[in-house]
């Protein structure tokens, strides 16, 4: 059976699925290892207690420097991984966040410009479904309409605008794969505000929602009628090559009992996010690859970068109803996003997304945003917040640096493999830009009519870079497709690709960087398979 | 739209359930329902359970009778990977009782140290002494993660079982809003 298996994919979440369903669909033979179980869009339980189990739950991630990437709260685990939990926030990419060395001499290029990715953008949009406002997102790239109207501003949203308006700042409704009325087979969203537990009704685009069942379902010529399946509770520790180390041919992977079983294919896709992607590239090491796999240049691991975040919260006058919407926000402004070099010595682009939808608990829950109030003081609190308080989130972006990156640890897992262990510091040019976003985001709330408004702690939303693509073997770790430079049939996906991260959550990027992939794999199969 | 909801299928849209030992049985409950019917403890000691439980309460009332030292201590005795405690994504690797052990013990020796009496019989002006000098990690003999960091988690957890569940939702005015499965997946 195993010599049947055309793409062994490692991981099933956003990127993973784009593949694997374009690829099943195409007639390949696919199976998806996943690390965490399984699960189907009945078991996403409307809690954020409950929500935790959608995070990372595989080998433990030591993390150190000043802005810790937060694995466990930014990974995924279990069918459809991280883009179980995301909040389906979609802005793309401008033009300026792919040209960072050349027009400012830091970090890299990525070696394509937004008008390469701009059809996949298309192309994506238009199968899962967006809900936004092209016209009102005044700094949004050219692209098509989004074929959905967007989603409603409630309360929250409508009074924060007000501080964004009185700077004379544009917002517009957040970019949302959140459909807003029925499409293909998905409902349309309630605006419950529960994105984060995952979404059962299907109206958030994640991997069950969209490409995963087409994967699962597609069915042309194989022998059993079935061309992908899911192997889950499958830890992968090794990539295989051949004796000469130029060919992939399969990998190992640990049950949960600890069994280890090797499964051979003609391409091998990492697609286990930005951590776990390096780490079993560095555990593959071999006597033709003794740094690890696609390490020639001491490049895996490298460039790790996260977006430098920080959450603005206020108490309004008015009634904001901030449990209703979505988790990711009602409103968006990139505003000044293309002017990279900012006053005082900042570097960089942001974004704010405005009136998430916010629940009682968990870590960007009301209690938790004031953590320094407890006892009597807290109930009374919270019932004003459940009532009057709004939020909103600045997304920066960061510098990489290759000395931010994903390294094996002496210590090892379960299975005996080594673990990951990841350096992030942000510069002073990142520290200060997040410092002027956040002193901006009180202004605006005060401004707004806040009666206390005060920022939350900094902290790292979303993982990149660690295997990114670029044009040259000496500064990359695979080309535009995310071909490894060492080893023509492994591929690499996902937002571990990312040269630079940009200011805009990475999802929509990540579907389609794994479409332009696999629509390459696709075309030139005979070549890379053979 | 199917709004018939099983007794079983409420508790878990609820939030919480949680399995326990009662009367030499395991079931299925809710953290308060664990504390109500004192389902036994398995992961922590009695002294921990009652440091636990004088602590969270003092940060978030109404967190020992919602079940906190039930929640976390059937949290640690579960698998790691079916962990609902938010420590799990704060960075502390797994698995949690040690952590839980070392604070609970930490704040059990601080309490010992600063007042000479056990955490129970602090009056709520020491209370607030003892809270004020773990938020500023000035307990002096503190042993074990840092003080301030299991403040944080600790108001957390408590937090979770009083207002992360449909009747803490509900003493502050928030609908909870659960999703309706829907009939058929697509």
């Amino acid at each position: 059976m195993n010599k049947d298996i055309d793409i062994l994919i490692v991981g099933s979440g956003a990127a993973a699925s784009v593949i694997a369903a374009k690829a099943a669909l195409d007639g390949k033979n696919v199976v998806m290892l996943e690390a965490g179980p399984e699960r189907s869009l009945n078991d996403l339980v409307s809690s954020q207690i409950w929500a935790r189990k959608l995070k990372w739950s595989g080998a433990h991630v030591e993390e150190e420097g000043n802005l810790k990437i937060g694995n466990n709260f930014n990974a995924g685990s279990g069918t459809g991984g991280t883009s179980m939990h995301h909040y389906g926030v979609w802005p793309r990419l401008h033009d300026v966040d792919f040209t960072m060395k050349t027009d400012h001499r830091r970090g890299l290029d990525w070696p394509i410009n937004y008008a390469d990715l701009a059809p996949f953008y298309d192309l994506i949009q238009d199968e899962i479904g967006l809900s936004g406002d092209h016209v009102l997102e005044k700094w949004r790239p050219k692209g098509k309409d989004y074929p959905m109207p967007p989603v409603p501003t409630f309360a929250q949203g409508k009074v924060i605008s007000k501080g964004f308006d009185k700077f004379g700042l544009d917002t517009a409704p957040i970019p949302l794969a959140i459909n807003t009325r029925p499409r293909k087979n998905r409902r349309a969203c309630i605006y419950d505000g529960w994105c984060d537990a995952g979404c059962p009704i299907g109206a958030l685009g994640n991997a069950l929602a969209y490409y995963l069942p087409r994967a699962l379902n597609a069915s042309t010529h194989s022998d059993n009628g079935i061309n992908a399946r899911i192997i889950h509770n499958a830890t992968v520790g090794r990539v295989l090559t051949n004796k000469k180390g130029d060919k992939a041919t399969g990998v190992d992977y640990f049950d949960q009992s600890g069994n280890k079983t090797t499964l051979t294919a003609k391409i091998v896709v990492l697609a286990a996010f930005a951590v776990q992607n390096p780490r079993i590239l560095l555990n593959s090491a071999s006597t033709s690859h003794p740094n690890g796999l696609a390490n020639g240049s001491d490049l895996v691991g490298r460039y790790l970068m996260t977006h430098p975040s920080n959450t603005i919260n206020g108490i309004f006058k008015d009634p904001t109803t901030p449990h209703l919407g979505a988790t990711g926000g009602q409103l968006i402004c990139q505003d000044g996003y293309d002017k990279k070099s900012k006053s005082d010595g900042a570097f960089g682009s942001y974004q704010w997304l405005i009136a998430n939808a916010v629940k009682p608990n968990d870590l960007l829950g009301m209690a938790n945003s004031r953590p320094d109030i407890y006892g009597e003081k807290l109930k009374p609190f919270m019932q004003t917040a459940a009532k009057h308080y709004g939020t909103m989130v600045c997304v920066g972006e960061d510098i990489p640096k290759a000395e931010n990156r994903v390294m094996l640890s002496q210590a090892k897992d379960q299975y005996g493999l080594p673990l990951a262990k990841t350096i992030h510091n942000v510069s002073v040019e990142t520290d200060r830009l997040i410092n002027q976003a956040v002193q901006q985001g009180l202004d605006i709330f005060k401004a707004a009519g806040a009666t206390d408004a005060w920022a939350g702690p900094r902290f790292g939303m979303h993982i990149l870079g660690g295997t990114v693509m670029g044009d040259k073997p000496e500064t990359s770790v695979t080309n535009q497709y995310g071909q490894t430079h060492e080893i023509e049939n492994l591929l690499i996906a996902g937002p571990g690709l990312f040269p630079s991260s940009g200011a805009v959550n990475p999802t929509f990027t990540i579907h389609a960087l794994a479409l332009k992939s696999v629509e390459y794999l696709l075309s030139h199969w005979n070549s890379i398979a053979k | 739209m199917n709004n018939t909801i099983s007794r079983r299928h409420f508790l878990k849209a609820s939030g919480i359930t949680i399995s326990v030992i009662v009367a030499n049985q395991i079931v299925q409950l809710s953290p308060s329902q664990a504390y109500a019917k004192e389902a036994i403890i398995r992961v922590l000691s009695e002294a921990q359970t009652t440091t636990l439980e004088v602590f969270a309460e003092a940060l978030v009332p109404g967190s020992r009778v919602a079940g906190i030292s039930h929640f976390i201590d059937s949290q640690l005795a579960g698998p790691n990977e079916d962990s609902l405690l938010m420590l799990k994504y704060l960075g502390v690797p797994q698995p949690h009782a040690g952590f839980y052990q070392a604070i609970l013990d930490a704040l059990a020796a601080s309490v010992k140290t600063y007042f000479d009496k056990p955490i129970s019989e602090l009056n709520s002006k020491q209370m607030e002494v003892l809270i004020g000098l773990i938020n500023q990690d000035a307990l002096e003999d503190w042993a074990g993660p840092s003080a301030s960091f299991a403040y944080f988690v600790l108001r957390s957890d408590a937090v979770d079982v009083v207002y992360g569940v449909d009747q803490g939702f509900a003493d502050i005015g928030v609908p909870p809003m659960h999703h309706i499965k829907p009939k058929q997946v697509w």
